[in-house]
Protein backbone atom coordinates (compact mmCIF):
# COMPACT_ATOMS: atom_id res chain seq x y z
CA UNK A 1 0.00 0.00 0.00
CA UNK A 2 1.00 3.27 -0.47
CA UNK A 3 2.22 5.48 2.23
CA UNK A 4 0.38 8.86 3.03
CA UNK A 5 3.49 10.75 3.29
CA UNK A 6 4.60 9.72 0.25
CA UNK A 7 1.74 10.28 -1.64
CA UNK A 8 1.87 13.99 -1.03
CA UNK A 9 4.86 14.10 -3.25
CA UNK A 10 3.63 11.89 -6.39
CA UNK A 11 0.61 14.66 -5.67
CA UNK A 12 2.94 17.26 -6.76
CA UNK A 13 4.29 15.84 -9.64
CA UNK A 14 1.48 15.42 -11.13
CA UNK A 15 0.27 18.52 -10.56
CA UNK A 16 3.39 19.93 -11.97
CA UNK A 17 3.30 18.06 -15.09
CA UNK A 18 -0.83 19.03 -15.42
CA UNK A 19 0.10 22.29 -15.21
CA UNK A 20 -1.62 23.00 -12.28
CA UNK A 21 -0.85 26.38 -10.35
CA UNK A 22 -0.25 25.09 -6.44
CA UNK A 23 0.75 28.22 -5.02
CA UNK A 24 3.60 27.48 -2.16
CA UNK A 25 4.76 30.55 0.04
CA UNK A 26 8.31 30.96 -0.90
CA UNK A 27 9.46 31.13 2.99
CA UNK A 28 7.26 28.21 3.08
CA UNK A 29 9.71 25.89 1.75
CA UNK A 30 12.66 27.10 3.56
CA UNK A 31 10.81 27.06 7.02
CA UNK A 32 9.61 23.24 6.54
CA UNK A 33 13.98 22.27 5.41
CA UNK A 34 14.78 24.22 8.69
CA UNK A 35 12.11 22.14 10.37
CA UNK A 36 13.14 18.59 9.45
CA UNK A 37 16.57 19.16 9.47
CA UNK A 38 16.15 20.40 13.65
CA UNK A 39 13.57 17.39 14.00
CA UNK A 40 16.27 14.82 12.36
CA UNK A 41 18.80 16.05 14.69
CA UNK A 42 16.55 16.68 17.83
CA UNK A 43 15.13 12.88 17.80
CA UNK A 44 19.05 11.69 17.30
CA UNK A 45 20.22 13.65 20.20
CA UNK A 46 17.49 11.80 23.05
CA UNK A 47 17.93 8.64 20.96
CA UNK A 48 21.75 8.88 21.82
CA UNK A 49 20.99 10.44 24.85
CA UNK A 50 20.18 6.58 25.96
CA UNK A 51 23.00 4.97 23.63
CA UNK A 52 26.52 6.37 23.88
CA UNK A 53 28.32 3.65 22.02
CA UNK A 54 32.16 3.89 22.32
CA UNK A 55 32.21 1.97 18.71
CA UNK A 56 30.60 5.39 17.47
CA UNK A 57 34.19 6.91 16.93
CA UNK A 58 35.49 3.80 14.07
CA UNK A 59 31.88 3.66 12.99
CA UNK A 60 31.61 7.21 12.24
CA UNK A 61 35.34 6.73 10.39
CA UNK A 62 34.11 3.83 8.17
CA UNK A 63 30.80 6.77 7.17
CA UNK A 64 32.92 8.83 6.28
CA UNK A 65 35.64 7.00 4.07
CA UNK A 66 32.00 6.02 2.68
CA UNK A 67 31.46 9.26 1.62
CA UNK A 68 34.56 9.56 -0.24
CA UNK A 69 34.28 6.43 -1.89
CA UNK A 70 30.75 7.21 -3.24
CA UNK A 71 31.85 10.40 -5.79
CA UNK A 72 35.35 8.46 -6.61
CA UNK A 73 32.17 5.57 -8.28
CA UNK A 74 30.07 8.33 -10.20
CA UNK A 75 33.11 10.20 -11.63
CA UNK A 76 34.58 7.28 -14.09
CA UNK A 77 30.79 6.62 -15.56
CA UNK A 78 30.58 10.54 -15.83
CA UNK A 79 33.50 11.12 -17.35
CA UNK A 80 33.93 8.22 -19.72
CA UNK A 81 30.20 6.95 -20.64
CA UNK A 82 28.67 10.09 -19.78
CA UNK A 83 31.11 12.82 -21.55
CA UNK A 84 31.53 15.42 -19.40
CA UNK A 85 34.11 17.23 -19.15
CA UNK A 86 36.05 17.15 -15.94
CA UNK A 87 33.99 20.31 -13.78
CA UNK A 88 30.81 18.62 -14.39
CA UNK A 89 31.52 15.32 -13.66
CA UNK A 90 33.27 16.29 -10.63
CA UNK A 91 30.01 18.81 -9.60
CA UNK A 92 27.86 15.83 -10.53
CA UNK A 93 30.02 13.57 -8.40
CA UNK A 94 29.92 15.71 -5.22
CA UNK A 95 26.08 15.75 -5.15
CA UNK A 96 25.89 11.61 -5.79
CA UNK A 97 28.67 11.34 -2.79
CA UNK A 98 26.62 13.88 -0.62
CA UNK A 99 23.45 12.98 1.37
CA UNK A 100 19.35 14.41 0.80
CA UNK A 101 18.04 14.86 4.41
CA UNK A 102 14.88 14.82 2.75
CA UNK A 103 15.39 11.18 1.43
CA UNK A 104 16.51 10.59 4.91
CA UNK A 105 13.61 11.96 6.12
CA UNK A 106 10.92 9.77 4.02
CA UNK A 107 13.03 6.59 5.17
CA UNK A 108 12.95 7.12 8.92
CA UNK A 109 9.39 8.05 8.39
CA UNK A 110 8.22 4.51 6.49
CA UNK A 111 10.31 3.23 9.60
CA UNK A 112 8.11 4.44 12.42
CA UNK A 113 5.15 3.82 10.25
CA UNK A 114 6.08 -0.22 10.06
CA UNK A 115 7.79 0.04 13.69
CA UNK A 116 11.30 -0.98 12.91
CA UNK A 117 13.91 0.40 15.08
CA UNK A 118 16.92 1.99 13.82
CA UNK A 119 19.83 3.05 15.50
CA UNK A 120 19.68 6.15 17.60
CA UNK A 121 22.98 7.71 16.17
CA UNK A 122 22.16 8.20 12.15
CA UNK A 123 21.09 11.61 12.08
CA UNK A 124 25.06 12.39 13.04
CA UNK A 125 26.22 9.90 9.84
CA UNK A 126 24.12 12.41 8.16
CA UNK A 127 25.74 15.07 8.87
CA UNK A 128 28.92 13.03 8.67
CA UNK A 129 28.62 12.36 4.62
CA UNK A 130 27.70 16.24 3.84
CA UNK A 131 31.10 16.91 4.02
CA UNK A 132 33.25 14.69 2.16
CA UNK A 133 31.67 14.34 -1.21
CA UNK A 134 32.28 17.98 -1.53
CA UNK A 135 35.77 17.83 -0.90
CA UNK A 136 36.58 14.89 -3.39
CA UNK A 137 34.17 16.36 -6.12
CA UNK A 138 35.93 19.71 -5.82
CA UNK A 139 39.50 17.79 -6.02
CA UNK A 140 38.26 15.40 -9.17
CA UNK A 141 37.29 18.57 -10.51
CA UNK A 142 40.19 20.86 -10.10
CA UNK A 143 42.41 18.07 -10.72
CA UNK A 144 44.30 18.89 -7.86
CA UNK A 145 44.55 19.84 -4.04
CA UNK A 146 45.16 23.32 -4.57
CA UNK A 147 41.47 24.48 -3.72
CA UNK A 148 40.88 22.84 -0.39
CA UNK A 149 42.41 24.45 2.64
CA UNK A 150 41.59 25.11 5.97
CA UNK A 151 39.59 28.16 4.91
CA UNK A 152 37.44 26.82 2.41
CA UNK A 153 36.99 23.80 4.77
CA UNK A 154 36.10 26.35 7.77
CA UNK A 155 33.85 28.40 5.09
CA UNK A 156 32.23 25.20 4.31
CA UNK A 157 31.29 24.50 7.69
CA UNK A 158 29.96 27.62 8.54
CA UNK A 159 28.12 28.29 5.67
CA UNK A 160 26.69 24.63 5.54
CA UNK A 161 22.79 25.04 6.93
CA UNK A 162 21.92 21.56 7.36
CA UNK A 163 25.28 20.86 8.91
CA UNK A 164 25.02 23.65 11.75
CA UNK A 165 20.85 22.66 12.23
CA UNK A 166 21.36 19.15 12.76
CA UNK A 167 24.16 18.94 14.56
CA UNK A 168 23.46 22.11 16.82
CA UNK A 169 19.88 20.10 17.42
CA UNK A 170 21.40 16.99 18.18
CA UNK A 171 23.57 18.50 20.34
CA UNK A 172 21.16 20.70 22.41
CA UNK A 173 18.90 17.38 22.87
CA UNK A 174 22.04 15.46 24.06
CA UNK A 175 22.90 18.31 26.77
CA UNK A 176 19.34 19.70 27.39
CA UNK A 177 18.55 16.26 29.42
CA UNK A 178 14.31 16.10 30.54
CA UNK A 179 14.02 19.80 29.33
CA UNK A 180 13.71 18.82 25.69
CA UNK A 181 10.64 17.03 25.96
CA UNK A 182 9.32 20.65 25.73
CA UNK A 183 10.18 20.37 21.73
CA UNK A 184 8.68 17.36 21.59
CA UNK A 185 5.15 18.50 20.74
CA UNK A 186 6.34 20.44 18.36
CA UNK A 187 9.07 18.97 16.62
CA UNK A 188 8.25 15.67 17.16
CA UNK A 189 4.57 14.73 17.15
CA UNK A 190 4.12 17.00 13.99
CA UNK A 191 7.14 15.17 11.72
CA UNK A 192 4.77 13.43 9.41
CA UNK A 193 2.92 16.50 8.83
CA UNK A 194 5.43 18.74 8.03
CA UNK A 195 7.07 16.22 5.76
CA UNK A 196 4.18 15.53 3.89
CA UNK A 197 4.13 19.36 3.15
CA UNK A 198 7.52 19.20 2.44
CA UNK A 199 7.60 16.72 0.17
CA UNK A 200 4.41 18.27 -1.72
CA UNK A 201 6.84 21.23 -2.79
CA UNK A 202 9.21 18.67 -3.64
CA UNK A 203 7.13 17.03 -6.10
CA UNK A 204 6.36 19.91 -7.61
CA UNK A 205 10.02 21.25 -7.97
CA UNK A 206 10.83 17.62 -9.41
CA UNK A 207 8.30 17.94 -11.97
CA UNK A 208 9.40 21.20 -12.75
CA UNK A 209 13.32 19.29 -13.30
CA UNK A 210 11.40 16.54 -14.99
CA UNK A 211 9.63 18.47 -17.41
CA UNK A 212 13.06 19.86 -18.46
CA UNK A 213 14.72 17.05 -19.75
CA UNK A 214 15.08 16.95 -22.95
CA UNK A 215 14.84 14.14 -25.47
CA UNK A 216 18.52 12.62 -25.73
CA UNK A 217 18.60 13.11 -21.97
CA UNK A 218 18.99 8.85 -22.07
CA UNK A 219 22.37 8.68 -20.28
CA UNK A 220 21.24 11.58 -17.21
CA UNK A 221 18.43 9.55 -16.50
CA UNK A 222 20.24 6.23 -16.73
CA UNK A 223 22.57 7.60 -14.29
CA UNK A 224 20.01 9.33 -12.13
CA UNK A 225 18.59 5.39 -11.53
CA UNK A 226 21.67 3.82 -11.85
CA UNK A 227 23.71 6.00 -9.26
CA UNK A 228 20.86 5.35 -6.15
CA UNK A 229 21.08 1.29 -6.70
CA UNK A 230 24.64 1.20 -6.70
CA UNK A 231 25.10 3.49 -3.68
CA UNK A 232 22.48 2.09 -2.00
CA UNK A 233 24.09 -1.61 -1.99
CA UNK A 234 27.30 -0.51 -1.27
CA UNK A 235 25.52 1.22 1.89
CA UNK A 236 23.68 -1.78 2.54
CA UNK A 237 27.15 -3.69 2.38
CA UNK A 238 28.75 -1.26 4.70
CA UNK A 239 25.63 -1.61 7.65
CA UNK A 240 26.05 -5.40 7.09
CA UNK A 241 30.04 -5.02 8.35
CA UNK A 242 29.05 -2.47 10.89
CA UNK A 243 26.59 -4.93 11.66
CA UNK A 244 23.26 -2.67 12.04
CA UNK A 245 19.83 -3.00 12.71
CA UNK A 246 17.52 -4.28 9.71
CA UNK A 247 16.79 0.02 10.19
CA UNK A 248 20.11 0.70 10.54
CA UNK A 249 20.84 -1.68 6.94
CA UNK A 250 17.93 0.56 5.58
CA UNK A 251 19.07 3.91 6.82
CA UNK A 252 22.37 3.33 5.57
CA UNK A 253 21.22 1.87 2.08
CA UNK A 254 19.17 5.04 1.98
CA UNK A 255 22.27 7.42 2.93
CA UNK A 256 24.10 5.85 0.25
CA UNK A 257 21.30 5.97 -2.86
CA UNK A 258 19.97 9.54 -1.68
CA UNK A 259 21.87 12.85 -3.74
CA UNK A 260 22.26 15.98 -2.05
CA UNK A 261 20.22 19.27 -3.87
CA UNK A 262 20.40 21.21 -0.96
CA UNK A 263 23.82 21.34 0.63
CA UNK A 264 26.31 20.42 -2.53
CA UNK A 265 24.47 23.09 -5.02
CA UNK A 266 25.18 26.03 -2.93
CA UNK A 267 29.16 24.79 -2.02
CA UNK A 268 29.42 23.91 -5.53
CA UNK A 269 28.22 27.64 -6.32
CA UNK A 270 30.72 29.25 -4.14
CA UNK A 271 33.75 26.97 -4.87
CA UNK A 272 32.88 25.84 -8.79
CA UNK A 273 30.80 28.73 -10.41
CA UNK A 274 31.38 27.32 -13.62
CA UNK A 275 30.01 24.37 -13.69
CA UNK A 276 26.71 23.40 -14.73
CA UNK A 277 24.25 23.71 -12.02
CA UNK A 278 21.01 22.97 -14.33
CA UNK A 279 22.44 19.60 -14.35
CA UNK A 280 23.25 18.20 -11.26
CA UNK A 281 19.94 19.30 -10.27
CA UNK A 282 17.88 17.89 -12.96
CA UNK A 283 19.78 15.05 -12.58
CA UNK A 284 19.50 14.56 -8.77
CA UNK A 285 16.10 16.11 -7.80
CA UNK A 286 14.54 15.44 -10.99
CA UNK A 287 15.43 11.97 -11.23
CA UNK A 288 16.68 10.23 -8.62
CA UNK A 289 14.45 12.02 -5.93
CA UNK A 290 11.38 10.54 -6.94
CA UNK A 291 13.31 7.19 -7.58
CA UNK A 292 14.40 7.03 -4.66
CA UNK A 293 11.39 8.19 -2.82
CA UNK A 294 9.10 5.82 -4.66
CA UNK A 295 11.17 2.85 -5.15
CA UNK A 296 14.60 2.48 -3.45
CA UNK A 297 13.34 3.56 -0.21
CA UNK A 298 11.01 0.48 0.50
CA UNK A 299 12.86 -1.63 -1.26
CA UNK A 300 15.86 -1.42 1.26
CA UNK A 301 13.71 -1.45 4.03
CA UNK A 302 12.32 -4.78 2.55
CA UNK A 303 15.58 -5.56 1.33
CA UNK A 304 17.23 -5.29 4.84
CA UNK A 305 14.09 -6.83 7.21
CA UNK A 306 14.74 -9.84 4.72
CA UNK A 307 18.37 -9.99 6.16
CA UNK A 308 18.06 -9.25 9.13
CA UNK A 309 14.77 -11.64 9.57
CA UNK B 1 22.91 8.25 -29.51
CA UNK B 2 26.11 7.14 -28.94
CA UNK B 3 27.38 3.38 -27.95
CA UNK B 4 28.34 3.73 -24.60
CA UNK B 5 25.54 5.41 -23.59
CA UNK B 6 22.97 2.92 -25.20
CA UNK B 7 24.71 0.21 -23.50
CA UNK B 8 24.93 2.31 -20.02
CA UNK B 9 20.96 2.53 -20.56
CA UNK B 10 20.72 -0.96 -20.99
CA UNK B 11 22.60 -2.19 -17.86
CA UNK B 12 20.79 0.34 -15.78
CA UNK B 13 17.02 -1.45 -16.91
CA UNK B 14 18.94 -5.02 -16.41
CA UNK B 15 20.10 -3.88 -13.00
CA UNK B 16 16.56 -2.19 -12.46
CA UNK B 17 14.35 -5.00 -13.11
CA UNK B 18 16.84 -7.45 -11.10
CA UNK B 19 15.55 -5.09 -8.32
CA UNK B 20 12.37 -5.34 -8.89
CA UNK B 21 12.17 -9.38 -9.25
CA UNK B 22 14.08 -9.16 -5.84
CA UNK B 23 11.46 -6.97 -4.64
CA UNK B 24 8.60 -9.08 -5.74
CA UNK B 25 10.62 -12.27 -3.99
CA UNK B 26 11.29 -10.29 -0.86
CA UNK B 27 7.90 -9.72 -0.49
CA UNK B 28 7.62 -5.87 -1.83
CA UNK B 29 4.17 -4.49 -2.31
CA UNK B 30 3.28 -3.06 -5.84
CA UNK B 31 7.13 -4.54 -7.50
CA UNK B 32 5.53 -6.89 -9.53
CA UNK B 33 3.40 -4.50 -11.51
CA UNK B 34 6.24 -1.97 -11.46
CA UNK B 35 8.71 -4.77 -13.19
CA UNK B 36 5.91 -5.73 -15.92
CA UNK B 37 5.60 -1.91 -16.56
CA UNK B 38 9.29 -1.15 -16.90
CA UNK B 39 9.81 -4.72 -19.50
CA UNK B 40 7.39 -3.11 -21.38
CA UNK B 41 8.67 0.20 -21.70
CA UNK B 42 12.28 -1.34 -22.04
CA UNK B 43 10.75 -3.43 -25.16
CA UNK B 44 8.95 -0.41 -26.59
CA UNK B 45 12.20 1.61 -26.31
CA UNK B 46 14.34 -0.83 -27.64
CA UNK B 47 12.27 -2.19 -30.67
CA UNK B 48 12.10 1.98 -31.44
CA UNK B 49 15.60 2.06 -31.48
CA UNK B 50 16.26 -1.06 -33.58
CA UNK B 51 13.45 0.38 -36.04
CA UNK B 52 14.79 3.46 -36.14
CA UNK B 53 18.19 1.78 -37.01
CA UNK B 54 16.95 -0.36 -39.78
CA UNK B 55 15.37 2.60 -41.31
CA UNK B 56 18.27 4.76 -41.72
CA UNK B 57 20.37 1.27 -42.73
CA UNK B 58 17.55 0.63 -45.39
CA UNK B 59 17.42 4.86 -46.65
CA UNK B 60 20.71 4.33 -47.18
CA UNK B 61 20.35 1.24 -49.16
CA UNK B 62 18.29 2.54 -51.22
CA UNK B 63 19.39 6.35 -51.23
CA UNK B 64 20.15 7.78 -54.78
CA UNK B 65 24.04 8.78 -53.99
CA UNK B 66 26.37 10.82 -56.52
CA UNK B 67 28.25 7.86 -56.79
CA UNK B 68 25.41 5.70 -57.66
CA UNK B 69 24.99 8.33 -60.30
CA UNK B 70 28.10 8.03 -61.93
CA UNK B 71 28.10 4.14 -61.82
CA UNK B 72 24.69 4.13 -63.69
CA UNK B 73 26.37 7.15 -65.96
Amino acid sequence: MLDAVVAFFLLGIISQLLGAKLNFPEGLYKFLSMFLMIAIGLKGGIALQQHVDPVLLPMSLAVIAFGLLLPLIAFPILRYVGEFNRIDAGAIAAHYGSVSVATYAVAVSLLDAKNIEYEAYFPLFVVLLEMPAIIVGLILARGSLASINATFVKKELVANQSILLMLGSLLIAYFAGESVNKLQPFFIDLFSGVLALFLLKMGLIAGEQLKKLKRDSVFLVSFGVFMPMVGGLAGLGLGYVLQFSAGGLALMAVLGASASYIAVPAAMKESLPEANAGISITSSLGISFPFNVVFVVPFFIALAQFLRA
Amino acid sequence: MKRRTWLFATLTCATLMLFFLIGHNIGMPGSGFAGVALALAMFTLVSKKLSKRQLSKSSSEFAITPTKLNKHA
